[in-house]
């Protein structure tokens, strides 16, 4: 595995949020299906956002429908 | 547009949330940055395509092992000690030489997570999605790919429930290779359909 085709991550932020939806949702005890539903929604509002930003925004709705208060 | 700007609440820069939200879930004791570091660590470097990329080999060594691939895809996978999240439901779907096969999620952005890593950028993207679907010889075409008018082009659509990959065709001229250098050959978008190997010169 090498050459840069192979990164999967453009930055490290976008790592860190992988990397910390795996881990919240294992943690948690939640179904990715539940993540993975709210980045369909996030996607299907905005089209043309950036990927990561669509994930960072579905993170964002899945801890708040869990209760999990936001830095505001 | 600078009335826009000037009106809009400003939104943090991603990586400013992203690191805000950690801090958070560390703080309630959700996560730790340990256990965030060994997730990413593993998707950086343990899984990616190279595991597929045995599976394909495996294939096109052992008939027994090909036919029991596209029997029962996770299970066959599974002999090869690969498995795990996004991998639980595969199925193998074999090019021929009247079939190519080509995988997409028009949804968001399933992906088979233990046999090809985490999805490359343009997988993820709003034309590819949208248009393979519509128009796969126009777009395969554009990516580098023509496919023969013969063939036919299945595209499949994965989803939560089942996740795809593609088992090219052998290249003619490899019979003498070793399997690890076969699965040199076979790259991720071999196995995501938008490809198909070729022996280098």
């Amino acid at each position: 595995m090498s050459g840069p085709e192979h990164l999967p991550f453009d930055e490290p932020w976008q790592a860190r949020l992988f990397g910390m939806a795996v881990t919240t949702c294992r943690a948690a005890g939640w179904e990715w299906d539940e993540m993975r539903d709210r980045l369909k929604g996030a996607i299907a509002d905005a089209p043309g956002r950036p990927y990561y930003e669509s994930v960072l925004a579905a993170f964002e709705r899945l801890l708040a429908d869990k209760g999990v208060a936001l830095p505001a | 547009m600078t009335d826009q700007h000037a009106n809009a609440r400003p939104v943090a820069p991603a990586a400013a949330r992203v690191a805000a939200l950690e801090a958070l879930l560390v703080e309630r004791g959700v996560i730790t940055s340990d256990a965030v570091d060994a997730v990413v660590d593993v998707f950086e470097h343990e899984v990616g395509p190279q595991n597929g990329a045995r599976v394909v080999a495996r294939a096109w060594m052992d008939p027994g092992y090909r036919a029991r691939l596209l029997a029962d895809g996770t299970a066959a996978i599974a002999e090869l000690g690969i498995g795990g999240a996004e991998g639980e439901n595969m199925r193998v779907v074999e090019n021929t030489d009247d079939v190519h096969n080509v995988v997409v999620c028009t949804l968001c952005s399933c992906y088979p997570w233990p046999v090809l890593g985490i999805p490359p950028v343009w997988y993820k993207s709003a034309p590819y999605r949208s248009r393979m679907v519509r128009e796969p010889r126009a777009v395969l075409a554009e990516m580098g790919l023509d496919v023969p008018v013969r063939k036919d082009i299945r595209v499949w659509d994965s989803s939560a429930h089942v996740r795809y990959l593609v088992l090219p065709e052998r290249p003619p001229g490899t019979d003498g290779l070793a399997e690890d250098a076969l699965a040199a050959l076979v790259t991720r978008d071999c196995m995501i359909g938008v490809a198909v190997p070729v022996l280098a010169p």
